[in-house]
């Protein structure tokens, strides 16, 4: 199936989470190029097609260029009518827009504004941050109602408003709506559950982050008072500054500071193996042969700073069309973007439509692949082996394969890949 | 022509104009229903079918209840596609979407607070000088690329009104009275001489009436 056009996204966005669902259910597909935020879309060539500036950012193969999440959803499920991502009549696609709406303006908006005060992107006010935590509560109280006697938002299956209001949710749950508030909101918690464990959703929404204790402010350091119990921080460190592109927004404002703990692969000794060199090196010569990066490789690696992995997909048995399981692979490969400085990736899809694996080289700083790959929601659906690629022969040949793109695995070969670099 | 069901909502809110412009422009009637604000809303009968008694809220001959001002006028747009409130194709009315989408939240919901700050409905000294900065610099960054995309265009979709083009007069016209004051309105001849083209439109002169919009920003010592 041809794609219906590129999605510049990033991928934990709650805009990208719905637009990537209704492509699954609606059964488009999408085309995911690989995007740097605050940089391309800074480019001529993006504000061209996209004068806002903003992402996530639609690009149809039709000619259509749209910015604007929720427009870009509901243009998509409206291609493929037979889905019910609008319902089937006039007046349940009303609904579906006015669940949509409501789901935005008077849950996701405040959950934002939230977030961005006590993130220190917004100036934090106490009286403020209660009075739009309030406005959001006797949303999410009504929605609970609401939900007490149903299962969908509209109709009796899923439509494009309970994908927006889970998309929703999955947010709210990590920011305001903790353990004590989430007892008040048992059935919206249990549709939230309903809706990302949808089997082809549930790779999209990866797992949800219940936080225990509702994120609060806590006053910069330089002010030198005693800080009031922290948010968790225990969140993971390394997503906490993607987290700000939330609101959909290219605001120079929202830069991410960088997050008050350092991240654990940051404090490793100093390494003689810089891996943008080697990444220049994969990128500018040939991989095999005299002069080529894998030489390279072999004379500047070092072990103790950095591993070599194999990764292979748990669940080969789902992949269909290859360029499909390449597309996941690049999906794979977004999710990860937070590590972009710890890691180097060379994974394809291996065999024919139908009867096709996933598998590939991850090269990583330290010696445990999870720190990071865990970025990634989805990490778990795959498998990683640590290699030994200058003592055993046979991961050796397995590496080189995979740098190569000529890698064969049980008779499966090499069909097409992509690189993390 | 009957009307297609029954509104409550107050003229002055953006989202009531909305919906009345949108019906007015479709050739439909719609019932504006006697309302009370704060007690015909949170009155049991009103809150058994709009539970968050909240404004404006439709309901349809048929017995659909809608909230949700832009989806209202979305809803009553589509019953008319004759009109071309939504475009005239689908990839039009994808582009009416990601107007209203971006009027609303990127320079509609930055007025509203603003608003709600000054107006004192928040708790007490909850007045924050820093915020209400913050969302005039967000507000000022959205007019300013709007200014620039209006520029070559009569209208924001096609060459006729859509809902983008009333829904942005509404918010626009809401604006200035709240945070565009005349040295700021001079600063966007563009978007306001499409706010101009619109609240002219005989179809909806009525709906959108003067255009009372203040000489200076609201400050907080000008609330109550």
């Amino acid at each position: 199936m041809p794609s219906v056009g590129k999605f510049y996204n990033l991928p934990y966005m709650r805009q990208s989470k719905t637009v990537l669902s209704v492509c699954a259910l609606a059964g488009l597909e999408l085309e995911i190029p690989e995007y740097k935020h605050f940089e391309d879309n800074k480019k001529p060539e993006f504000l061209a097609k996209f004068p806002i500036g903003k992402i996530p950012a639609f690009e149809g193969a039709n000619g259509l260029n749209l910015s604007e999440g929720a427009a870009i959803a509901r243009y998509l499920a409206g291609l493929a009518p037979n889905s019910g991502l609008l319902g089937t009549t006039p007046e349940e696609a009303a609904l579906v827009d006015q669940w949509v709406h409501f789901a935005e303006t008077e849950i996701a908006m405040q959950n934002d504004t939230i977030w961005a005060m006590v993130s220190n992107h917004i100036p934090y006010n106490k009286g403020f941050h209660t009075k739009v935590a309030d406005h959001q509560m006797r949303s999410l109280t009504s929605l609970e109602t609401y939900l007490s006697t149903r299962t969908f938002l509209v109709g009796e299956r899923i439509t494009l408003a309970d994908i927006t209001a889970a998309s929703v949710l999955q947010r709210v749950v990590t920011v305001t709506a903790d353990a004590a508030v989430r007892s008040k909101l048992v059935n919206t918690i249990r549709f939230l559950e309903t809706i990302v464990h949808q089997p082809k959703l549930e790779a999209i929404f990866g797992p949800v982050e219940y936080v225990e204790k509702a994120l609060q402010w806590v006053p910069p350091k330089k002010e030198k008072e005693p800080a009031p119990p922290a948010a968790p921080k225990e969140k993971k460190e390394k997503e906490k500054p993607k987290k700000v592109a939330d609101d959909d927004d290219e605001d120079d404002n929202l830069v991410p500071e960088e997050p008050k703990a350092k991240n654990p692969l940051d404090l490793l000794p100093k390494s003689p193996f810089n891996l943008e060199d080697w990444k220049r090196a994969y990128s500018n010569k040939d991989t095999r042969g005299t002069d080529g990066s894998l030489e390279w490789f072999y004379a500047n690696f070092d072990k103790e700073g950095f591993s070599v992995w194999r990764v292979d997909f748990k669940y080969n048995e789902e992949l269909t069309l290859v360029f499909m399981s390449s597309n996941q692979i690049g999906g794979f490969f977004n999710r990860l973007e937070a590590s972009r400085k710890y890691l180097f990736g060379s994974v394809g899809v291996l065999g024919e439509n139908n009867a096709s694996i996933i598998s590939g080289a991850l090269i990583l700083r330290g010696q445990d692949a999870k720190p990071v790959v865990d970025c990634a929601p989805d990490f778990e659906s795959y498998e990683y082996k640590k290699l030994d690629v200058f003592e055993n022969q046979e991961d050796k040949t397995f590496f080189e394969g995979a740098l190569a793109w000529d890698l064969e695995v049980s008779g499966k070969k090499w069909a097409d890949g992509k690189n993390f670099k | 022509m009957a009307p297609i069901g029954t509104l409550w909502g107050v003229l002055r809110q953006r989202q009531t104009k909305y919906i009345l412009s949108a019906a007015a422009i479709a050739g439909l009637e719609v019932d504006l229903a006697p309302l009370e604000v704060g007690v015909t809303n949170k009155s049991p009968e009103f809150l058994d079918k709009f539970a968050l008694g909240k404004i404006p809220a439709f309901e349809g001959n048929d017995g659909l209840t809608l909230v949700e001002g832009a989806s209202i006028a979305r809803y009553v747009a589509s019953l008319a596609p004759e009109s071309g409130l939504l475009g005239d194709s689908v990839k039009d009315a994808a582009q009416v979407d990601q107007w209203i989408h971006f009027v609303e939240h990127e320079i509609s919901a930055h007025t509203d607070l603003i608003w709600q700050m000054l107006l004192g409905y928040l708790p007490e000294k909850t007045y924050s000088e820093q915020i209400h900065k913050s969302l005039l610099e967000r507000q000022e960054r959205s007019l300013k690329f709007l200014e620039q995309s209006i520029n070559t265009r009569e209208f924001l979709v096609t060459d006729k009104i859509t809902l983008a083009d009333i829904v942005l007069a509404a918010v626009i016209q809401r604006a200035a009275r709240v945070t565009l004051g005349a040295a700021e309105r001079a600063l966007y001849p563009n978007i306001f001489a499409h706010y101009a083209k619109v609240a002219a439109d005989p179809r909806v002169k009525d709906i959108f009436e003067a255009a009372d919009f203040v000489e200076v920003p609201l400050a907080l010592e000008k609330a109550d």
